[in-house]
């Protein structure tokens, strides 16, 4: 990731056909990252991709050097959490943590969904940093620089989250037998 | 790897773009288009304002005077002529 990609160059000369291709490119991934951390609210995730693009074509020329997703997820994620903030959402940290709760019968067998359910417990930046550790395969600094934290911090959500990933996934299983 | 681990290395499920991007080029036509009219009528203000401003009446007249003063002058047209050479070695040399 650390070659910037020819047509983000291309876009951040004034190419608006290559930030097209761009969008084009990276919509899929941006809107599955942003689909997880809104906890499957499709309308919300779509509104704010849409908002992430075109903040990232007004700033074009300040992107300068990496990888131009984690750069969109920067912005993503920054969105994402103003959203939060202005529409109270739900708790940015663990103070005030959301309680655990068993998931719905009908979705226990389903590990994907199991996973998602789990997903929406953890606290945003957790799952953010989850998912662009383990899903869409950032490494540690990479994650750090998108959500814009320290990386002692990023691989300390990293732990957390996990931790309680497997415990509520093994709770849930538990109660599945 | 554990078990969670691969679970949550799988990737993300394919989003369809269902006429997502071409939400997203509209809407940028749209913001280049605002960006433009903007830069517009940022330059036609600064025009106007200059006009208004500046005695173009008398520079005008001044610059008729000392523009036909200047071509005249043996100094400033070798001068020219050594940044219009330095300017076109510069790009030949470049091309090497």
């Amino acid at each position: 990731m650390g070659e910037i990609e020819p047509l983000a160059r291309l876009a951040a000369a004034g190419d608006a056909a290559a930030f097209g291709v761009l969008v084009r490119r990276h919509q899929s991934k941006l809107r599955g990252f942003l689909l997880r951390m809104t906890k499957g609210d499709a309308a919300l995730a779509d509104d704010l991709a849409q908002e992430t693009f075109l903040e990232a074509f007004r700033k074009i020329a300040q992107f300068s050097e990496g990888s131009f997703f984690g750069w969109l997820c920067a912005i993503a994620y920054s969105r994402f959490l103003m959203q939060v903030r202005k529409r109270r959402l739900e708790p940015l940290d663990e103070a005030h943590d959301m309680p655990d709760d068993a998931p719905e019968p009908e979705n226990a067998s389903l590990v994907r969904l199991d996973l998602e359910k789990a997903m929406a417990r953890l606290v945003p930046a957790q799952r953010a940093a989850l998912t662009l550790c383990f899903a869409l395969g950032f490494s540690h600094e990479e994650a750090a620089a998108a959500l814009d934290m320290p990386l002692g911090t990023l691989k300390s959500h990293v732990n957390r989250g996990r931790e309680k990933l497997a415990a509520m996934l093994g709770v849930w299983r538990r109660m599945e037998v | 790897m554990s078990e969670l681990d691969e679970l949550l290395s799988q990737p993300l499920p394919d989003v369809a773009d269902g006429g997502f991007s071409a939400r997203v080029a509209l809407r940028l036509h749209v913001v280049r288009r605002q960006r433009w009219w903007t830069t517009m009528a940022a330059v036609a203000a600064c025009l106007v304002l200059a006009m208004m401003l500046l005695p173009i009446k008398t520079i005008g007249a001044e610059l008729g005077v000392t523009l036909p003063q200047i071509a005249g002058s043996w100094a400033v047209n070798f001068a020219m002529a050594v940044i219009v050479l330095s300017f076109l070695l510069e790009r030949s040399l470049s091309r090497l």
